[in-house]
């Protein structure tokens, strides 16, 4: 079996970490025998999508973000359309925002996002810096893998990260947000929703990175590649996950521990 | 009367904090110096008769800072310098004061100060620099920061109208280099570079700047030695790396313990065996012969200085403890552990490691940065890791997803248990390879301190 992802802009938009979502996807096939393809995407060229399991895409500095919203604006009509036909994609912080509907900057700019989110960010001049949990249990509820695996029970749905940004994203009013906030500033600082969810596609703020500490929500993103490939008979088997769910609690206990700093 | 008052209520707290072994005391006394005269530091920094050094940079400050500090003292002049990470401006103020009379005459001839990329612009405000040094820009605590573009706007506008002074870049650094344009034409600028074939990588790991600051294109590097250091032109603007002044050759490495290399200024050339590895320690004894040579002191003293330097402050630095030799390398960003592994690899042995990540304030709060460092070429070459620190199962994970032996690794929450243990551990003629971030290599060497393998570090200012 083998999946393939296409990793948007890796040079581009890397940041904090994010490569580590990649290498959680990779390493979890790996050990499960699933081979793994990544094609990297750059700016100026052309793909075909239509052989696409999962989009990739990361976040980066503001001057990565302008570099590649005129391209990912090109794109985005064939990422739009793989996405209506069940492919997953993972969008992380300015990644995340380009999935919205626009990004408006400090001096009123509107650069377009490819509006996969109904969802919309403008910026701000407050920046949201730390630890992060979400309660998942709401938002997933009709995840059918989450109860396969008796996650439900094991990790609490909870996803654990790291927050850094000065965007404030709102949501529409058919957006579905990824999970409530439990601690930190979510979307738009107020702390009341993180990230959001449309058929397959997920956008977060979450750094950390995200899905080596989360090993329930990267299964999730596998199972649902497998079964956009292979048909919805897909399994996957399970693996050992001490040395994850460990990471994670630790994760979880220091968003109430750390002290955080604001400058 | 008011730099008095300041003066003397630092000294003071100085004092307190001493007898009562409340710390180093590094901070303290110049916050409070600072809220009686916020002027204090200009006023005793302009009346050093060779003027302030300040290096800046994310990596490799306080090393340079300590081997130029040893040539400055060998050619006899009477250096003030902070240390030991109190590089914000409220730490400088309390050196200051320590090492100076009451009415604000300092003891000594020149200032040496390692400062923080984000206090730039107030150091450059107060400090009246005569030289300033800037090192590398990395990823590194990118959550006090922001991002690695805006530390490089911040640097640049500290420069920003500074008149008869001299700045040094790191040429093979684009986003250093690109300083250049900021600095006024009253000061000079001069680079230093290697000159390289040897230890060339092509690794992706910590590629962080591969654009042109000037004009957004893609920079294409017909050499990188490590990360985005390297020889570079842009290719759509003129943007290129600019030729140096100062460089290093001939360089060859021997695991941990000595480098050689070939120092010239064009004219003349040093060669060199040092007593620090690894090719980030190669461009800190660089950046250092580049001041000594920009100061002008003479090319014999230096390379006698470079030679006899070890390690700064928990910089790869070797401990005798019960009988049992310990290195302790700090790590603190991607590229910095990257190099501390790498270097460590070029020996051949496997190795036993403490791994401690902490995830305070000082080592910066987002742990994500392990996840960019390029630990997958630990390659299984190792007999033990020991995990610990705040964040420690993060790094057991981190090394999991490296593909290496789990069953090899350990994970023990508290450093100072791990440490009792790894050094339990350990057989005859082993070494331990312990690699802290921050708060954890001051926990670490707390203990090591108390058990009486290493001196107080504030001691160690003098």
């Amino acid at each position: 079996m083998k999946i393939k992802i296409y990793h948007l802009y890796p040079d581009a938009m890397n940041l904090y970490g994010d490569w580590g979502n990649i290498l959680a996807i990779q390493k979890r096939c790996e050990w499960r025998q699933i081979q793994t393809e990544i094609i990297e995407v750059k700016v100026g060229e052309n793909y075909n999508f239509d052989d696409a399991d999962i989009f990739f895409l990361g976040g980066g500095q503001d001057r990565g973000q302008i570099l590649i919203s005129k391209d990912l604006g090109l794109k985005g009509k064939q990422i739009k359309e793989a996405i209506e036909k069940d492919t997953v994609a993972l969008t992380i912080c300015g990644g995340y925002q380009l999935f919205g509907k626009h990004f408006k900057t400090a001096n009123g700019t509107e650069i377009p996002g490819i509006s996969v989110f109904d969802a919309w960010t403008e910026a701000s001049t407050e920046r949201m810096i730390g630890n992060v949990l979400v309660d998942c249990r709401a938002t997933t509820s009709n995840w059918e893998n989450m109860h396969r695996f008796g996650l439900v029970e094991k990790m609490h749905a909870t996803l654990v990260g790291f927050e850094n940004h000065s965007g404030k994203t709102h949501l529409g009013n058919n957006a579905k947000p990824l999970g409530h906030i439990i601690r930190g500033y979510g979307n738009d600082g107020t702390g009341n929703f993180e990230g959001c969810q449309y058929r397959n596609a997920f956008g977060t703020y979450l750094h950390g990175s995200l899905l080596p500490k989360n090993p329930w929500f990267t299964d999730h993103i596998i199972l649902l590649a497998l079964r956009h490939r292979y048909g919805s008979d897909s399994e996957l088997p399970q693996l050992d996950d001490a040395i994850e769910i460990a990471a994670h609690n630790e994760a979880k206990e220091r968003v109430y521990t750390a002290k955080t700093v604001h400058i | 009367m008011r730099k008095f008052f300041a003066i003397l209520i630092g000294k003071l707290i100085i004092t307190i904090t001493r007898i009562t072994r409340r710390g180093g005391g590094s901070a303290l006394p110049g916050l409070v110096a600072l809220k009686i005269d916020p002027k204090l530091v200009s006023k005793i920094t302009e009346r050093l008769s060779n003027g302030p050094v300040i290096i800046t940079g994310t990596n490799g400050k306080t090393t340079t800072a300590k081997y130029l500090s040893e040539i400055l003292k060998a050619s006899g002049l009477k250096v003030i310098a902070n240390g030991s990470g109190s590089n914000m401006l409220r730490g400088i103020a309390s050196t200051l004061i320590e090492r100076s009379s009451l009415f604000g005459r300092p003891k000594g001839d020149i200032g040496l100060f390692e400062i923080d990329e984000a206090t730039m612009p107030e150091a450059t405000a107060n400090i009246n620099p005569k030289y300033i040094l800037v090192t590398n820009l990395f990823r590194d605590q990118l959550d006090r920061y922001g991002e690695l573009d805006k530390t490089a706007t911040i640097i640049a506008s500290s420069l920003k109208g500074l008149k008869g002074i001299n700045v040094i870049l790191n040429a093979d650094d684009p986003l250093v280099a690109s300083l250049s344009n900021q600095v006024d034409r009253a000061s000079k600028v001069t680079y230093f570079g290697l000159d390289e074939n040897r230890y060339l990588t092509s690794s992706k790991a910590s590629f962080d700047s591969k654009d042109c600051i000037l004009c957004g294109r893609e920079l294409n590097f017909s050499k990188r030695y490590y990360a985005h250091l390297g020889e570079y032109s842009c290719s759509n603007c003129d943007f290129k790396r600019p030729y140096p002044d100062y460089i290093a050759s001939g360089i060859s490495l021997n695991g941990i313990k000595e480098a050689r290399v070939n120092f010239s200024n064009q004219k003349n050339v040093i060669s060199a065996t040092l007593k620090l590895s690894g090719l980030y320690n190669i461009y800190n004894a660089l950046g250092a012969y580049s001041l000594s040579e920009t100061i002008g002191i003479a090319d014999a003293l230096t390379q006698g200085v470079l030679e006899n330097v070890s390690a700064a402050f928990g910089r790869m630095e070797k401990i005798e403890f019960k009988g049992k030799e310990i290195y302790l390398l700090l790590i603190k960003n991607p590229i910095g552990f990257t190099q501390v592994i790498e270097t460590l690899s070029t020996d051949g042995n496997a190795k036993n490691f403490l791994i401690c990540l902490n995830d305070n304030f000082a080592d910066g709060t987002d742990v994500s940065w392990i996840w960019d460092a390029d630990l997958e070429t630990l390659n299984n070459d190792f007999n033990s890791i020991i995990c610990s620190g705040t964040r420690s199962h993060d790094m057991t994970l981190r090394l999991k997803y490296a593909d290496l032996d789990t069953s090899k690794i350990e994970t023990i929450e508290d450093s100072v248990t791990a440490l009792s243990k790894a050094l339990d551990k350990l057989g005859a003629k082993e070494t331990l390879y312990i690699l802290p971030t921050y708060t954890a290599m001051l926990e670490i060497r707390k203990y090591l301190t108390k058990e009486g393998a290493v001196a107080g570090f504030w001691e160690e200012q003098k």
